[in-house]
């Protein structure tokens, strides 16, 4: 089992702050490239050759709008503040589901979950606590990506159980794409920004292989207030 | 128009202003609505991205949207042209910490009203909102220059110029650029590498769409699109 224990050192404080300057300089590349290809999708009637280009341009401006987004999610995990309070972990997963349902279509792979019982948790984070270790899950080839959670003591222990590709090296260092190379890996933030989201909420996580082989990160939050 | 103006004007600068700000950083957001709350408007929600600011748009009915431009998912100029599209009485001024003309002149033409850059101070932003709410463009001089240079480049005719909303798909308005040109449909096919017959039936689109009988109504039309004249929405009818 791989667990971890998070500390945002000066280091990593220094990380954060390039995180979100890059976020914003490589935004912004990415905005101005998604405005001029909005003006050129209405156009009628066009050449094979271009359609092919636009098509491949709109593929490349989505891959690096995910690498925004999650060095402006690993950026804002560092400072997460928001109301804490009882979230169904079913509607959690519900929504992360929809936000990712493209990559999920597109992947062939089904989410399925065992009935989920309420965490006291900051609803936002969970959501994308949840976003992102579905989508590691992804990046490493999964098909099948189980959701259980159970009580223990005062914490619910959640656990994502996936048939991807397993980990290799440090699972929870930044950059690292411990999971997987494909399109849908971003910027190789999922497990820093999920574990750091955990610790907000006073919880710990790891990443383990059960005795099927399957990928299973487990993590835990408190059951109330 | 001066705040004064505004304050005694009669019309909906009497009315509070009711303003959604959008931001991915929660501390900018807060700074944002502390700021103009103590100005008098008042904030009626928060959005951390661009599809929630959608959504919160199409619901809500603000008066302006002060609209981040890089934030996860959608960004801040597709979902101003978004906002735009769905809720065209809705003024979206962009504020950002770029200070790129071309950031800004692409937000325009998505339909913000404004683009403002975070560094000039955000003492100045109530009343830039308040601006934008009575219609006016909320841009840096060097960005109105920009946008003079570009007029001066245009045509007489008008070619080139669109309006933000509008019926025709931009092929449709080349062919409508050509035929204000007096051009025949042979050289329209020459000039856009078409035939004769993609030709005609874009033509036959565009007076469709503009409820129009002829290429002469369709060019005195696009004369009135151009200059604001004729509400797009009676186009599209």
């Amino acid at each position: 089992m791989i667990s971890s224990a998070p500390a945002i050192n000066g280091a990593e404080a220094h990380l954060d702050a390039y995180a979100a300057q890059a976020a914003h300089q490589l935004g912004e590349a990415v905005a101005l490239l998604r405005g001029y290809l909005a003006m050129l999708e209405p156009r009628g009637e066009r050449d094979a050759e271009l359609e092919v280009a636009l098509r491949g341009m709109s593929a490349g401006t989505e891959r690096a709008q995910r690498f925004v987004d999650d060095l402006l999610d690993l950026a804002a995990s560092a400072r997460a503040d928001g109301p804490m309070g009882p979230v169904s972990l079913r509607d959690a997963l519900d929504t992360a589901c929809r936000r990712l349902e493209t990559e999920l279509s597109e992947a062939g792979a089904e989410v399925h979950a065992e009935a989920l019982p309420e965490a006291w948790a900051d609803r936002e984070l969970l959501v994308r606590l949840l976003c992102h270790l579905l989508r590691v899950a992804l990046s490493a080839g999964a098909r099948s990506i189980g959701v259980a959670a159970v009580p223990e003591d005062a914490m619910v222990r959640v656990e994502v159980r996936d048939d991807g590709a397993p980990a290799s090296g440090d699972p929870f260092a930044p950059f690292g794409r411990a999971r997987g190379r494909g399109p849908l890996v971003g910027a190789g933030v999922g497990l820093t920004v999920s574990q750091r989201i955990v610790a907000h909420h006073g919880g710990t996580i790891a990443l383990d292989q059960d005795a099927e082989g399957a990928t299973v990160s487990s993590f835990t939050l408190p059951a109330e207030g | 128009m001066s705040e004064k103006e505004l304050e005694g004007s009669g019309s909906r600068g009497d009315d509070p202003l009711r303003v959604i700000v959008v931001d991915d950083d929660p501390l900018a957001r807060r700074m944002l609505r502390d700021v103009l709350q103590d100005a008098g408007i008042v904030v009626i929600a928060e959005a951390g991205g661009g599809r929630e600011a959608i959504e919160l748009t199409t619901y809500y009915k603000p008066d302006v949207v002060v609209m981040d431009l890089v934030m996860p998912g959608i960004d801040g100029i597709a979902a101003t042209r978004q906002i735009v599209d769905q809720s065209p009485d809705v003024r979206v001024v962009m504020l950002t910490s770029s200070d790129s003309e071309e950031v800004g002149l692409l937000t325009l033409r998505a339909g913000a009203s404004g683009f403002l850059c975070k560094s000039v101070g955000l003492d100045s932003l109530p009343r830039a909102l308040r601006c934008a709410r009575e219609g006016e463009a909320v841009v840096s001089r060097q960005l109105t220059m920009r946008l003079i240079e570009g007029m001066r480049r245009v045509s007489e005719d008008g070619a080139g110029m669109r309006p933000i909303r509008s019926p025709l798909t931009p092929r449709e308005w080349e062919v409508l650029d050509l035929l204000c040109q007096q051009r025949s449909t042979d050289e329209i096919a020459d000039t856009l590498v078409l035939s004769v017959e993609t030709v005609r039936s874009h033509i036959k689109s565009v007076l469709r769409k503009l409820g129009v009988r002829s290429r002469q109504e369709a060019i005195r039309c696009a004369g009135r699109l151009r200059s604001g004249l004729v509400p797009t929405s009676l186009a599209e009818a």
